[in-house]
């Protein structure tokens, strides 16, 4: 059954198959966890965003189609979303990344816990191609991407706090994900997959 | 609107940047490619965290919150008791057996029930086949029904989106403090309608050729052409050039502008001298 596609799971979640919720949730949960954790920094608003991204999952199956983007797109998006509304509705911002050399989640904390092989690809993206074409980015451009994706944290606000122009940081951001996706490129990940 | 798209896949925009960028989507093909790989990469982002493995009994409480959810629905959607009620039978079965009921045949019952057994299943079967070609039917009007709704939804979209630029526009141009300025060099002519109060400028550039392919024009603002620590306004690579610029603060803080052309997305700080740039003394 872990060979099923995602999609096809997907689809069957949506004419009710508790049984395919389940595997994605196998297959998922860590991650949207993770992800979820890392954005909000409290474990207990951590495990009700996960709750509720499956739950959505379950409710929302049958609107899902492959025209959105690969299935692991669409998830991790309902988590991102999610999470961002938690983060701007509590107006909470977590400790920034570059700004506390103690913060849990550094980037060199990420390349310490590299995956064995045993980690499966995501979506067709392999985790340690990911991790490497972020580290691969400009520090400038890793540091604005971080800040937006997990900081939940808005162009203007990003540009207040560093003290710069807003145009730099919306060019550093557009550039910052050009250039990730070719890194992911050159590292043989197929652009149909992106 | 191009440079937004990033932000926007990355959910970086405010609100009300949010439903403008949302509003000119639909009529933009090439901002909704840069959407669709830019959401691409930044679906790969959550593979980057630290992974924590969630609390063992989470599975259970989401299937908990659906069953809970199944049950709520069931209940809503229940039909009256009485309804449920088998229908009364046209003829009781004793009535079809009572044609043998004169000579007390068991192998007459035994016929009559197989011959009963037969006319039940066929009539089951048939109804069956009726009740799966209305399915059918119903999916396939329920397909064109969306189909026709998401048309109309994707036109409102382009109206809507249309109609909040014009609005933008409109509200710039007929603002009390409106400003017309204007830079001529070299061919090329930038006019800006601004309020100088505002962040926000509508800019039409005429003169410019097609950006060359791998180039963008890059626009930008500063205090002044002598020290220039410009800000970068856009990025755009066509030559029918119309656009809504937002800076960092006020227009009245810049006096300068200038257009390069850069590589494709342009770029942190100009790297080749402006094919057009000059002064402009926006009031405040």
């Amino acid at each position: 059954m872990d060979s099923v596609q995602d999609e096809e799971l997907a689809t069957r979640v949506g004419q009710g198959d508790e049984a395919g919720l389940g595997l994605l949730y196998d297959r998922y949960a860590r991650v949207v966890y993770s992800l979820t954790l890392k954005m909000v920094r409290n474990q207990q608003v951590a495990e009700e965003l996960t709750q509720e991204v499956f739950v959505r999952v379950w409710q929302q199956a049958s609107t899902y189609s492959r025209e959105k983007g690969r299935f692991s797109s669409w998830l991790f998006g309902i988590a991102h979303h999610l999470a961002i509304d938690e983060l701007r509705r509590r107006k909470a911002r977590p400790q920034q990344v570059y700004d506390n050399p103690d913060a849990p989640h550094s980037l060199l904390d990420v390349m310490d816990n590299v995956p064995g092989p045993d980690e499966q690809a995501f979506g067709g993206i392999r985790r340690e191609y990911i991790i490497e074409a972020l580290a691969r980015l400009p520090v400038p451009q890793r540091e604005v991407l971080e800040l937006s994706y997990f900081g939940g944290l808005t162009q203007s606000e990003i540009a207040d706090q560093r003290g710069e122009p807003l145009g730099t940081i919306k060019t550093r951001t557009r550039l910052g994900l050009q250039r990730l996706r070719t890194n992911l490129l050159a590292q043989g990940v197929q652009s149909d997959t992106l | 609107m191009v440079v937004m798209a990033a932000a926007y896949a990355l959910d970086a925009l405010d609100a009300p940047e949010t439903a403008v960028f949302e509003a000119h989507l639909p009529t933009c093909p090439e901002c909704a490619q840069i959407v669709g790989e830019m959401r691409s990469v930044v679906a790969a982002l959550p593979l980057t965290v630290p992974f924590v493995d969630p609390p063992a009994d989470l599975k259970q409480r989401v299937f908990d919150r659906v069953h809970a959810l199944q049950s709520e629905q069931s209940n809503a959607h229940t039909i009256a008791p009485a309804s449920l009620a088998a229908p009364e039978p046209r003829h009781d079965w004793r009535d079809f057996f009572s044609i043998f009921s004169g000579g007390g045949f068991a192998v007459g019952a035994a016929v009559a029930s197989l011959a009963l057994l037969l006319v039940t299943g066929s009539a089951l079967l048939r109804q069956r086949d009726q009740i799966t070609g209305l399915q059918g039917q119903l999916v396939e009007q329920q397909l064109v029904q969306t189909a026709a709704s998401s048309r109309h939804q994707q036109q409102i979209a382009q109206l809507q989106g249309q109609l909040a630029q014009r609005e933008g526009v409109q509200a710039l141009i007929n603002s009390p403090d409106g400003q017309v300025v204007q830079v001529h060099q070299s061919g090329i002519a930038a006019r800006l309608f601004t309020d100088p109060k505002s962040e926000r400028a509508y800019i039409v550039i005429d003169g410019l050729p097609e950006a060359p392919q791998g180039r963008d024009y890059q626009i930008w603002l500063s205090p002044d052409g002598k020290n220039l620590q410009p800000v970068s306004v856009g990025v755009f690579r066509d030559n029918s050039g119309r656009w809504l610029l937002e800076a960092n603060k006020p227009l009245s803080s810049y006096g300068w502008i200038g257009v390069t052309e850069e590589p494709d997305g342009g770029s942190p700080a100009p790297t080749s001298k402006p094919l057009m740039g000059g002064e402009f003394q926006p009031e405040s």
